[in-house]
């Protein structure tokens, strides 16, 4: 199966698809300086009802769709060379569907294959002709990213090895050409509901693949004394430099780090002080920096609290309680997050300068938001227009 | 005279020292593992334990009355489980035995399909002691074995036949298994360093806890759950937006015509976890403003009750009749209403969080 998909990955392809996404956001920001709408931001909730849904929505408050999901979706994947974005289950579902952000509608549903669940991260290669979703093939334990060429139907052309247990979140790193892959390193089946089988031997990591061949091309794991710290969410700035968010699954009296910093070389372990660490509660639910790549947000969802982090520093500069707050991603400028909560919050904060701006998102209130907010970095079509 | 006092004073400050220590948390924790959780996983066991014994009589000599006393001794143990189904936390959550005590939703004819094919396989492994642990869990637990006993095609009572003898095997194999996990699941709770101690030394932080709030957390999320699980599994995915659309085939319990009577016992045990002495409603009381909200909860409890027994028919067939399927409706309604008010009025008053995010591991 690896060895098959490998034909289907020429690096030239993955050049030119980097640059062209990083004229996207140039274009972006030149239409945010112009006083535009800002990014499209997108994420999973459920609504008073209790339905699942998929919403986009601008910061100034105007909700553009709301999609039915066939059960509770996670996050999310923008494919960087068109208006598609597709929306996984979260684990141990098994489905996926693919939106246009443009139009607000579904296009089609992805199923993963049989023996497989997604674990509701994925991402698309840079040319975005692949998209690559984290898997848990459950007969075995171990765990794949399933390879889908978006450009026929969203078939499933390969796999590749995740080189680990419980792959969570995987990103692309800058070079467009490897993928790094947050092995949590926890082992569950779906007959086992979502209990955790091996706690005792678990060996997480941030494992380095080259999407062309499937090989690890190098991994780093929390120190040998904290086995149990599962690397679960991963963010990667312009600069190659990953940062991790992780979950203790040990005893509650221990203190470990919760975040780490991965630039190659050894993995660098951040802690706030004493009251904030504790206030993490051991677990983190999502990971990411801002524009500048020099900030990074941090979510504590059980301890309903954000940490905002100077990467160089290693430093926590600002954090924020919002109950069952998890969501997080870049602003629409540098320095900014946009945060989410459990009871509708959108939050635009500039952990720098301490500002807090509240948006109220149209027909959102007071219901949950889900793990995960992505930013559509695509220009809005009427700004092209007036460019 | 001396030693009588001195006496007094000693039972006095023996009384007194663990209510004085313990916080509205602790007490919270401890009464409702004491009086709601610990007899939920005992009746669960006693009553698993009855179902085998009675299947065992029943397999030496299968016979039409005896099929009755079996599916009676079915009833009373699917009524345990339903009464501590809502409790998500603890052993049941780190066993991961809910899926094998009751596959549900399950695919479009997984327990059917499934249990034929092991009928048809006979093998004797299968329905030996033990021979269930690890397999399909379409096959472990209560749907595999309602189908067993109440579908007359899957074990016909009368002529005795080698694939007859083995569905009634592999029933008590069911039963077996089914008392197996409810024993242990007891002795993971009250055993020695078991989950009741992890609960009550909560206080101070422990293992598994940083303090009483989070245990506190666990149970208001077991009552939120009971209601969710009620609204978004039980009853949507088989009412359907309109009559003609109702798939009463999606419901728990469909076979045995308890879908209804697992949802009152997955609700008094919500209402318990709110109303035992020292719980939630207490709480709540003691706040500012608290007492009609209090009140209103209370009522809205009542309300519920009152509407499932006022539903006529088994559910499966109500969904299909215009006048009992709007009291479903309403049921759905109330039960909206209940679940909003817990997770942004009772919840917040009593400052815990009912977290849609904070699952483990995502």
């Amino acid at each position: 199966m690896t060895a098959r998909s490998n034909a289907d990955f020429g690096r030239r392809s993955f050049l030119v698809g980097a640059a062209g996404s990083l004229l996207v956001g140039f274009g972006l920001r030149a239409a945010a300086a112009r006083g535009g709408p800002g990014p499209l931001y997108i994420a999973c909730r459920v609504d008073e009802d209790g339905r699942f849904l998929t919403t986009g929505f601008r910061a100034d408050g105007e909700r553009l769709f709301d999609l039915p999901l066939p059960g509770r979706g996670h996050d999310l994947a923008l494919r960087p060379d068109g208006p598609e974005c597709v929306v996984f289950a979260r684990r141990p579902g098994t489905f996926a569907v693919v939106i246009d952000v443009d139009r607000g509608v579904v296009l089609r549903r992805i199923d993963a294959a049989p023996g497989r669940h997604f674990y509701g991260h994925g991402t698309f290669t840079p040319d975005g002709r692949h998209l690559l979703s984290s898997e848990n093939d459950y007969g075995s334990g171990q765990g794949v990213v399933g390879v889908r060429d978006a450009t026929d139907d969203y078939r499933q052309i390969g796999e590749l090895p995740a080189h680990g247990i419980g792959p969570h979140e995987v990103v692309l790193m800058p070079d467009g050409r490897t993928l790094a892959v947050a092995n949590g390193g926890v082992r569950t089946h779906p007959s086992h509901d979502r209990s955790k089988l091996n706690l005792d031997s678990m060996q997480p990591s941030l494992t380095y693949v080259e999407i062309a061949s499937g090989r690890e091309e190098g991994a780093v794991q929390p120190p040998a004394d904290m086995h149990q710290l599962g690397i679960r969410h991963a963010a990667v700035n312009a600069c190659s430099l990953v940062a991790v968010a992780m979950q203790y699954e040990g005893s509650k009296r221990d203190r470990v780090p919760l975040v780490g910093l991965h630039d190659g070389s050894s993995l660098r372990l951040l802690e706030a002080p004493e009251e904030i660490q504790r206030r993490m509660r051991h677990y983190t639910g999502a990971i990411a920096f801002d524009q500048s790549g020099e900030l990074l947000a941090v979510s504590s969802p059980r301890g309903n609290l954000f940490t905002f982090w100077d990467a160089a520093a290693g430093r926590l500069i600002d954090h924020v309680t919002v109950a069952d707050g998890c969501g997080l991603c870049a602003g629409e400028a540098p320095g900014a997050f946009i945060v989410t909560g459990g009871n509708g919050e959108v939050i635009r904060i500039e952990p720098r300068s301490g500002t807090r701006q509240s948006l109220k998102i149209s027909g959102t209130h007071q219901t949950p938001w889900d793990n995960h907010i992505r930013p559509s970095m695509r220009l809005d079509q009427s700004m092209i227009w007036r460019a | 005279m001396l030693a009588r006092w001195l006496g007094t004073l000693l039972l006095l400050v023996l009384s007194a020292t663990p209510s004085q220590a313990e916080t509205p948390f602790e007490r919270l924790d401890r009464e409702l593992t004491d009086r709601v959780v610990i007899p939920g996983y005992q009746r669960f066991a006693a009553t698993t334990a009855a179902l085998q014994s009675t299947l065992d009589a029943f397999c030496a000599a299968p016979a039409p009355a005896s099929l009755a006393v079996a599916k009676a001794a079915f009833v009373q143990a699917m009524d345990a489980w339903q009464r501590v189904q809502p409790i998500g936390f603890g052993p049941i959550r780190t066993s991961g035995s809910v899926s094998a005590i009751q596959l549900f939703p399950y695919g479009r004819d997984a327990i059917t399909r499934q249990v034929n094919e092991a009928v048809a396989a006979m093998d004797p492994a299968l329905v030996a002691q033990g021979g269930l642990a690890g397999k399909s869990v379409a096959l472990t637990g209560f749907p595999a074995l309602e189908r067993l006993l109440y579908d007359d095609d899957a074990m016909p009572i009368g002529a005795r036949t080698p694939s007859t003898d083995y569905a009634c095997a592999l029933s008590l194999a069911v039963a077996r298994n089914l008392a197996g996990i409810a024993a242990s699941i007891l002795e993971q709770w009250q055993g020695p360093d078991g989950y009741r101690q992890v609960v009550l030394t909560a206080g101070d932080g422990n293992e598994v806890y940083y303090d009483a709030a989070e245990v506190a957390g666990d149970f208001i999320q077991s009552l939120h759950a009971a209601l969710d699980v009620a609204i978004a599994v039980k009853l949507e995915q088989a009412i359907g937006p309109s009559l003609d659309k109702a798939r009463p085939k999606r419901l728990e319990s469909w076979r045995s015509k308890l879908s209804l009577a697992n949802m009152r016992a997955n609700f008094e045990t919500a209402q318990a976890l709110y109303m035992t002495e020292g719980s939630f409603s207490d709480l709540l009381v003691a706040r500012e403003n608290g007492a009609a909200l209090d009140r209103a909860t209370r009522e809205r409890f009542a309300g519920l009750f009152t509407l499932i027994d006022s539903i006529g028919g088994p559910l499966v067939v109500a969904l299909k009749r215009p006048d009992e399927r709007v009291k479903v409706e309403q049921l759905l309604i109330e039960l909206k209403a209940l679940r909003k008010s817990l997770r942004l009025e009772i919840a917040p008053a009593l400052d815990l969080v009912i977290g849609f995010n904070a699952t483990d591991g995502d």
